[in-house]
């Protein structure tokens, strides 16, 4: 254990600041590599690699064939590093900042959202880049715009072509990035999914442990228009196949005070 | 050794004795909340490792009388530290949405302005959470009501919070439970209350048991959705297993478009009631 988590420092060490550094020249700089067979080496680095990937230490391998410096660099860390060369601010005390929010949680917190497809989209919507990627087997490229969580997931918002989309991030694989920037604008306006921009509405007025609404809440996407004191609660939402998921779930502990489209729930319990 | 020495935690430590060289030992090791043998495994690491041009990464000095350590950084260390943007997002994340920290940010402005930065780089939103998140843990015992997955009544639970993460069902609160001395997983939508001892029923706890449920498959494309979840596929059947009944009726009503209940006919009886039981309400 000591010695992966010294190899980790002197590689992180290796690729600091923006350094591109090549196979060989990696190989020749870390004492536990320096011994090893090529291929011993190759399993040895694979492995570190993959260590430093499960927190977010992307070392990746340069491969433009008009680049000059070719090799490994440490990707993950777009956000910093941009604060770092652009912002006007004392690092030391950001990262003092960092420090104190970090001890305020008293838990620690893994990883959000995959760090590796996330530091793709900061670097892609930040610098104005096309990204590429595989969604639920279909290739896609497209102008990303921003993240957004909801129903406890994260959504990549973005134009394909001329049309505002969202992508459920844990669906998309494959994801690269592309060399030009500048490529779009992004916009100011809020990322809403197709369906917030339905027209065909419905309410419904239920009494319902307000628990149980809490708990269930995000199965369907929904606006609460009001929520009495006695657990009355009207709703209005376009996305009916989630309302009924919702009822379902909440079956005897609900009673239906009035609903203005029951057609549209039947059609889907008769299907 | 209770931490968990890695190479986020060497991050922490560079970054906590950057700006502040000279520290008592006992201070030291509790800013980092290790012990004096956690510190000294660090130590041994650290100053094994030299730079490229030959220099010491971290040399230090112990005075012994004084009980106070002195650390000698090279200049390197100033380019390796690094805080990734896994890390910067999930405590945006929080900073915008849990209760605590948006109070840390009205009494502190340098927390505010170190919000605010990054706020110029995450575009974020969040519907989920009209009213910050409420997470107001602390280190010592908390009481939570919690309401499983497919399940309509409350538990309460006696926890000492552990991690925050997430996974395809949301985010996830990793706990201590401390009656049944076992580590869980809890979905943070779910937990509908932070309560005293008072409320407290351990007596509220069922013990569940492992459900295998064989399915109908609606629509092939659902298999792409399915990711890491364990599953078997024969000719049109999906097979999988649920660690509780609750959760296999939970995830049957909420694949409902794409997948039918074939097996046991108590949980296909069930679906259909509640949905006898709707149809009759409207």
């Amino acid at each position: 254990m000591k010695n992966v988590i010294k190899r980790s420092i002197q590689l992180l060490n290796l690729v600091s600041n923006n350094k591109t550094i090549s196979t060989n020249e990696i190989k020749d700089s870390i004492t536990d590599y320096r011994d090893l067979s090529d291929q011993a080496f190759r399993r040895s680095f694979e492995r570190d690699k993959s260590l430093l990937r499960s927190f977010g230490y992307l070392l990746e391998y340069e491969n433009d064939k008009w680049g000059f410096d070719q090799g490994y660099s440490l990707g993950g860390s777009y956000v910093f590093n941009k604060i770092k060369k652009e912002a006007k601010i004392d690092i030391d005390e950001f990262i003092a900042n960092y420090l104190i929010v970090k001890k305020s949680l008293n838990l620690e917190i893994e990883e959000l959202v995959n760090p590796e497809i996330l530091s793709k989209i900061l670097l892609a919507t930040n610098d104005k880049k096309r990204l590429g990627f595989t969604y639920l087997s279909k290739y896609r490229k497209v102008k990303p715009q921003g993240i957004r969580f909801h129903d406890g997931s994260w959504y990549l918002a973005a134009f394909e072509g001329q049309v505002f989309k969202t992508f459920k991030i844990e669906y998309i694989t494959d994801l690269k990035v592309g060399n030009k920037e500048n490529l779009f604008n992004t916009t100011d306006e809020p990322f809403n999914f197709s369906w917030e921009d339905s027209k065909s509405f419905l309410n419904i007025c239920i009494s319902l442990p307000k628990s149980l609404y809490i708990a269930n809440k995000s199965v369907f996407s929904h606006k609460l228009i009001k929520h009495v004191q006695n657990d009355e609660i009207h709703i209005r939402t376009s996305d009916t196949y989630g309302l009924v998921k919702f009822l379902l779930i909440c079956d005897g502990s609900f009673e239906l005070l009035s609903i203005d489209k029951p057609d549209l729930i039947k059609e889907i319990l008769d299907e | 050794m209770n931490k968990r020495l890695n190479i986020k935690f060497i991050q922490s430590f560079l970054k906590t004795i950057k700006n502040k060289p000279l520290w008592l030992i006992d201070n030291l090791l509790l800013e980092l909340e290790i012990s004096e043998k956690e510190l000294f495994y660090i130590l041994t690491i650290v100053s094994d490792i030299y730079t490229t041009s030959g220099e010491t990464f971290i040399d230090y000095e112990i005075n012994e009388d004084k009980k106070e350590i002195n650390f000698n950084l090279s200049e390197n260390v100033s380019e390796f530290l690094s805080i990734n943007d896994g890390e910067l997002f999930n405590i945006f994340f929080l900073l915008s949405t849990d209760a605590n920290l948006l109070s840390l940010q009205e009494e502190n402005k340098s927390i505010k302005d170190f919000s605010n930065i990054l706020a110029n780089y995450f575009t974020l939103e969040s519907t989920d959470y009209d009213e910050p998140l409420r997470l107001p843990f602390n280190d010592q015992l908390n009481v939570i009501e919690y309401i499983k997955l497919g399940s309509s009544n409350s538990i309460f639970y006696k926890i000492k919070p552990i991690t925050l993460k997430s996974n395809s069902d949301g985010i996830i609160l990793e706990a201590f439970d401390v009656d049944e001395n076992l580590i869980k997983s809890f979905l943070v939508e779910r937990i509908v209350n932070i309560t005293d001892d008072s409320e407290y029923l351990e007596s509220s706890k069922i013990k569940t048991n492992t459900i295998k449920v064989e399915f109908d498959l609606l629509d092939e494309n659902f298999l792409n959705k399915l990711g890491s979840r364990i599953y078997k596929c024969v000719e049109g059947k999906l097979y999988m297993e649920f660690y509780s009944y609750e959760n296999a009726l939970d995830y049957a009503i909420k694949n409902l478009l794409f997948l039918e209940v074939a097996a046991p006919s108590d949980l296909l009886n069930d679906i259909n009631k509640r949905k006898n039981n709707l149809m009759e309400m409207l």
